[in-house]
C-alpha cells in the first residue's frame, strides 16, 4: 500500500501563505540568509569532499593510479562511517523521531509508518550515487557507452551495498560505539592527506569493507574488460540482497507493534486461548510469528522503557523520607579524587551550588581522566615505537585524551539543559534564583581543578606537537598558550552564550536554542587566534555580544566593557584584556 | 509580598505581548489571572518571576524595585510553569532538597514533607525519577517542593490545568487560602472560569497584552445572582467587536 503522508500541494500552498503573513507582519523572511543555513549538512560536507578530491585527482600528472587508489580506498572508509551513522538515523525515524512520535496519534499501521519512513529515508540518500558516480567519472578510465554504463552501475551499486549495510546494522546499532563512524571518517581524511604514510595499514583494511571489492574492480581502469561484467551481474544481486532486508527489517519492525502489550501482561494471552478455544489456523500463525519475534533484538526505545520500569516503593518511602539521607549533600570527600580536590575548593554555599550545576548525579571527571591518562599512555607507547607510520595513533589518542580530560568549551553542565515554559525554551535554572556571578565563579573553580588535574594529560600533547614539529620549545610554547587562551574565558563561556551577558534576552527567549553553536563559534574564533588575533576577538565578541538572530545588533556591542560588568569577574579581566589587545593592534 | 506593577510591557520580536500593565496586590489575596489564548497571561507571570525582563516599566516587591539578580527577592518568590522544571532523573525527593538549598530555607519537617506528598498522593512514587512520571504527577511533585518552600509569593501557570486529579486541584485550592489567610499572595492563570468566579480572592482580566477588567470576583458582575464571569467575558468580546 502507497501512503501519502504530505500532500506536495498542500505543504507549498501552506509555506507561501505563512510567507506572505510574515511579510504583512513586517517580519523579514528568514530564507536567504547564509548564516540561518541549518549547520551544513553531511551531503554539503561530501560535495566539498568531492570537490577538493577532483582539484587532487585533476592536478596530478597523468592521473597517477596510485592516487585513484587511495581516493578510492578512501571512499570506502568513508561510506563504511556513512553506513554505520545512517543505520543509527534510520532506527531514530523508526522509534523516536518527531514525525514517529506526531504519527503515534493518528491512524497508521506501523507497517505504513514503515514503508513511508524506509522510503523517504532511503530518497535522502541519493547523493551517494550521485557521489560515488562522480568520483568513479574522475578517477576510472573507461571510455564510450560501455564506460558510462560501468561507471553508472558501479555507482548504484555502491548505493546499495551502503543501503544493504544500513538496514542490515539497524537492529544492532546499540552494539558499536557511536564515535565509530567518526573514526572511519577520520581515517578517510587522513588516507587522503597522507597516504604515503598510511596507504600500507588502511589500504587493506578499506578492501575489506563492503564496498572495497567494488573499488578493487574499478581502480586502475581495468574495468571495460571482465570486471565490468562482474559488476553488471553483482548488480542485481545485491539489489535482491537489499530488498531482503528490508523485508526483514519490516517484518520485526511491524512485529514490535504485537508483542509490546503482550509484555504489559494486557493481552497476554489470545482471547481464543483465555476462553479455553481452539485456535484458529491465521491466529496459530500469528502466535507463531510472535514467539519467533520475541528472540528479535528490541529496538533501543523498548529497551529503554524496559529499564525505566521502576519498582513500587510503597510503604519503604516514609521510611526513606524520614531517614533524611535525600537532604544530604554528596559528601565530596567521598568521592574519587579529582571530585574530591574539586570538593576542597567549594565552600559550603557553593557546593550546594555546584550540585545544582552539575544535576542529579555526582560527575565522572576521575573516571574521564583516568581514560585519558591511558590514551596518553598510548600515544607515548606508539611514539617510543618509533613507528612513524603509526604516529597518526598517536594523534588521535592524544585528541581522546585532551577532550576527555579537559572540561572543552566551558564543560558540561546539566542545568542549562533546556525545558519548556508554555511552549517557550528555558534553561533549567530559570526557575530557580541563582545567582550568575557566584554559579560562574564555581563553575570556574570547578574547571580549574580539572584543568589542573590534566597536566599530564597536556604535557604528553606537547611531546606529539614538539615530535611533529621537530623542536619542543615552541611547540610547548604553542600548547600552553592556547590552553591559557582557553582557560581565560571557560568559566563563563557556556552560561554567557546562554544570553547572562545582555540583559534584554530573558531566558525563556528561543535564542537561546543556538547556544550550542555559539559556544562553538566561540572555540573556534579562540583557536583562530593562533593566525589572526584580533580577528579572532572580534569573532569573539560578535559571537558573544550578538543578543538576537535577525536583528541588529545593539548599542552594547560597542561597549563591551559595560557588559561584561554583568559578569563573572575572570571573564570581566578578560575582555578588559584582550578589548585592550585588538584596540592596541 | 505587596507587588506593585507599574506600566510593565513586554515585546516579543514584533509583537507586544502585554502593554502598559498596572495593578497593584494587596498580600494575603488569591488571584485569578484570565484572559484568550496569547493574552500575555503566562509572559505576566514571566515577568513577575523574573524570567523574562519587561521592556518598559517597572515591578516593586514591598516597595523595592524586582530584578532578576536580586537574589534575596528572587527568593521570596516560587513559579510553577505548566510543566515543572525540573531534572529528569531526580526523584521527587531529591528535587525538594534541590529546592530547599536554593531558596535557602532550614531543613523541613519529615513529616511535613510525607504529609504532602501524602496528601498529593505521590508518596509512593518518592523515590520514582521525575522523568518517568505522568503530567499530573509530575506538576505534584513541583507543587510539593512549592507547598514545602511556602514562599511568599506563588506563582502558579496553569494550575487546575496542569493534568492533577481532582484531590491534588482540592488540596493545591485548600492549602492556597490557607497560604492567603496566612499572609501569602498567590496568583495563578486559568480557563475555568467557574473556578476562578469561587476560588479567586481578586480577578484580572488580560486581553490582548493589555489588563481589561480588574476587581473582586463578585464585583465584576455587579454581586452574587446578577451575572457571571463568563457574561462579563462575552461583554468584553462584544465591545471589542463593536470597535
Amino acid at each position: 500500500m502507497r501512503v501519502r503522508l504530505y500532500d506536495t500541494a498542500l505543504v507549498r500552498h501552506l509555506k507561501r501563505a505563512a510567507k506572505e503573513r510574515a511579510r504583512r507582519a513586517g517580519r523579514k523572511s528568514g530564507r536567504g540568509k547564509w548564516w540561518k543555513g541549518g549547520g551544513g549538512s553531511p551531503t554539503a560536507f561530501w560535495w566539498i569532499w568531492l570537490l577538493a578530491n577532483a582539484v587532487r585527482v585533476m592536478a596530478q600528472p597523468g592521473n597517477a593510479p596510485q592516487l585513484k587508489g587511495y581516493v578510492l580506498s578512501a571512499m570506502s572508509l568513508a561510506l563504511a562511517g556513512v553506513a554505520l551513522s545512517q543505520a543509527r538515523k534510520l532506527v531514530g525515524k523508526l522509534t523516536t523521531d518527531g514525525e514517529r512520535v506526531v504519527l503515534l496519534f493518528y491512524p497508521i499501521s506501523n507497517k505504513d509508518f514503515f514503508v513511508w519512513a524506509a522510503l523517504r529515508f532511503v530518497a535522502r540518500t541519493v547523493w551517494i550515487p550521485v557521489l560515488a558516480f562522480a568520483t568513479y567519472f574522475l578517477t576510472n578510465d573507461a571510455a564510450g557507452t560501455q564506460g558510462w554504463v560501468i561507471q553508472i552501475a558501479a555507482a548504484l551499486g555502491e548505493w546499495l551495498i551502503v543501503l544493504c549495510a544500513v538496514f542490515a546494522l539497524a537492529r544492532y546499532v546499540d552494539k558499536y560505539p557511536r564515535w565509530l563512524p567518526l573514526v572511519l571518517y577520520i581515517a578517510a581524511g587522513a588516507l587522503l592527506f597522507s597516504p604515503a604514510r598510511l596507504a600500507e595499514i588502511l589500504q587493506p583494511l578499506a578492501l575489506a569493507l563492503p564496498t572495497g571489492w567494488l573499488h578493487v574492480l574499478m581502480a586502475g581502469g581495468r574495468a571495460q574488460r571482465w570486471e565490468a561484467h562482474v559488476i553488471l551481474v553483482g548488480l542485481p544481486l545485491v539489489g535482491l540482497l537489499f530488498a531482503t532486508l528490508y523485508n526483514r527489517l519490516q517484518v520485526v519492525y511491524c512485529k514490535d507493534e504485537t508483542t509490546v502489550p503482550r509484555q504489559e501482561g494486557q493481552a497476554a494471552d489470545f482471547v481464543g486461548r483465555a476462553s479455553g478455544t481452539e485456535l484458529s489456523p491465521e491466529e496459530a500463525e500469528l502466535q507463531e510469528e510472535l514467539e519467533s519475534a520475541e528472540e528479535a533484538p528490541a529496538f533501543p526505545i523498548q529497551a529503554t522503557w524496559q529499564k525505566q520500569r521502576l519498582a513500587n516503593w510503597g510503604a519503604q518511602a516514609a521510611e526513606y523520607i524520614w531517614r533524611r539521607d535525600w537532604m544530604r549533600l554528596w559528601d565530596w570527600q567521598q568521592l574519587p579524587p579529582i571530585e574530591r580536590a574539586a570538593g576542597w575548593c567549594l565552600n559550603q554555599r557553593e557546593k550546594g551550588e555546584a550540585q545544582f550545576l552539575l544535576g542529579p548525579k555526582p560527575p565522572a571527571w576521575s573516571e574521564k581522566w583516568k581514560i585519558a591518562v591511558i590514551a596518553t599512555a598510548v600515544a607515548f607507547a606508539v611514539m617510543l615505537s618509533g613507528l612513524e607510520k603509526l604516529y597518526f595513533l598517536a594523534v588521535l589518542a592524544s585528541a581522546v585524551a585532551v577532550a576527555l580530560g579537559l572540561p572543552l568549551l566551558g564543560g558540561n553542565w546539566p542545568v542549562t539543559n533546556q525545558g519548556s515554559i508554555s511552549g517557550k525554551l528555558s534553561p533549567i535554572f530559570g526557575c530557580y534564583p541563582l545567582c550568575y556571578w557566584s554559579a560562574g565563579w564555581t563553575m570556574f573553580k570547578l574547571n580549574a581543578v580539572r584543568t589542573a588535574a590534566c597536566a599530564g594529560v597536556l604535557g604528553g600533547s606537547t611531546m606529539h606537537l614538539a615530535v611533529f614539529d621537530g623542536d619542543a620549545n615552541p611547540a610547548c610554547w604553542k600548547i600552553l598558550k592556547s590552553h591559557k587562551r582557553y582557560v581565560e574565558p571557560s568559566p563563563a563561556v557556556g552560561s554567557l552564550c546562554r544570553g547572562f551577558c545582555v540583559r534584554r534576552i530573558p531566558d525563556d527567549h528561543p535564542g537561546r536554542g543556538c547556544s550550542s553553536c555559539c559556544t562553538r563559534a566561540v572555540g573556534v574564533s579562540l583557536h583562530c587566534r593562533n593566525r589572526s588575533r584580533g580577528l579572532g576577538d572580534l569573532g569573539c565578541l560578535w559571537v558573544l555580544l550578538r543578543p538576537r538572530p535577525g536583528r541588529p545588533a545593539p548599542r552594547a556591542v560597542l561597549t563591551p566593557l559595560r557588559l561584561s560588568g554583568f559578569n563573572a569577574g575572570p571573564l570581566h579581566l578578560y575582555y578588559k584584556k584582550q578589548v585592550k589587545d585588538v584596540l592596541d593592534e | 509580598m505587596q507587588i506593585r506593577i507599574n506600566k510593565v510591557s513586554k515585546k516579543f520580536n514584533s509583537v507586544w505581548a502585554l502593554e502598559e500593565v498596572s495593578l497593584d496586590l494587596e498580600p494575603g489575596q488569591v488571584v485569578g489571572v484570565l484572559g484568550a489564548n496569547g493574552a500575555g497571561k503566562t509572559t505576566l507571570l514571566n515577568c513577575l518571576a523574573g524570567i523574562v525582563v519587561p521592556s518598559r516599566g517597572r515591578i516593586y516587591y514591598d516597595g523595592e524595585e524586582f530584578r532578576r539578580g536580586k537574589m534575596e527577592l528572587r527568593r521570596r518568590l516560587m513559579f510553577l510553569p505548566d510543566l515543572p522544571m525540573a531534572f529528569a532523573r531526580m526523584n521527587v525527593l531529591q528535587h525538594i532538597a534541590m529546592c530547599v538549598r536554593l531558596f535557602e530555607r532550614p531543613e523541613p519537617d519529615a513529616t511535613k514533607v510525607a504529609k504532602i506528598l501524602d496528601q498529593l498522593n505521590i508518596l509512593a512514587l518518592a523515590g520514582m525519577p521525575l522523568g518517568t512520571m505522568s503530567r499530573g504527577q509530575l506538576y505534584k511533585s513541583g507543587l510539593a517542593a512549592l507547598l514545602v518552600i511556602d514562599p511568599e509569593l506563588w506563582i502558579l501557570d496553569e494550575p487546575l490545568a496542569s493534568g492533577m486529579d481532582p484531590m491534588g486541584i482540592a488540596y493545591f485550592k485548600r492549602e492556597s487560602k490557607s497560604a492567603a489567610a496566612r499572609g501569602r499572595t498567590v496568583v495563578y492563570t486559568t480557563q475555568i472560569l467557574e473556578i476562578a468566579e469561587n476560588f479567586s480572592d481578586r480577578i484580572c482580566v488580560l486581553d490582548h497584552g493589555g489588563l481589561r477588567l480588574t476587581g473582586k470576583a463578585g464585583e465584576l458582575w455587579g454581586g452574587e445572582g446578577k451575572g457571571s464571569l463568563e457574561q462579563v467575558l462575552l461583554d468584553l468580546r462584544d465591545q471589542d467587536s463593536m470597535r
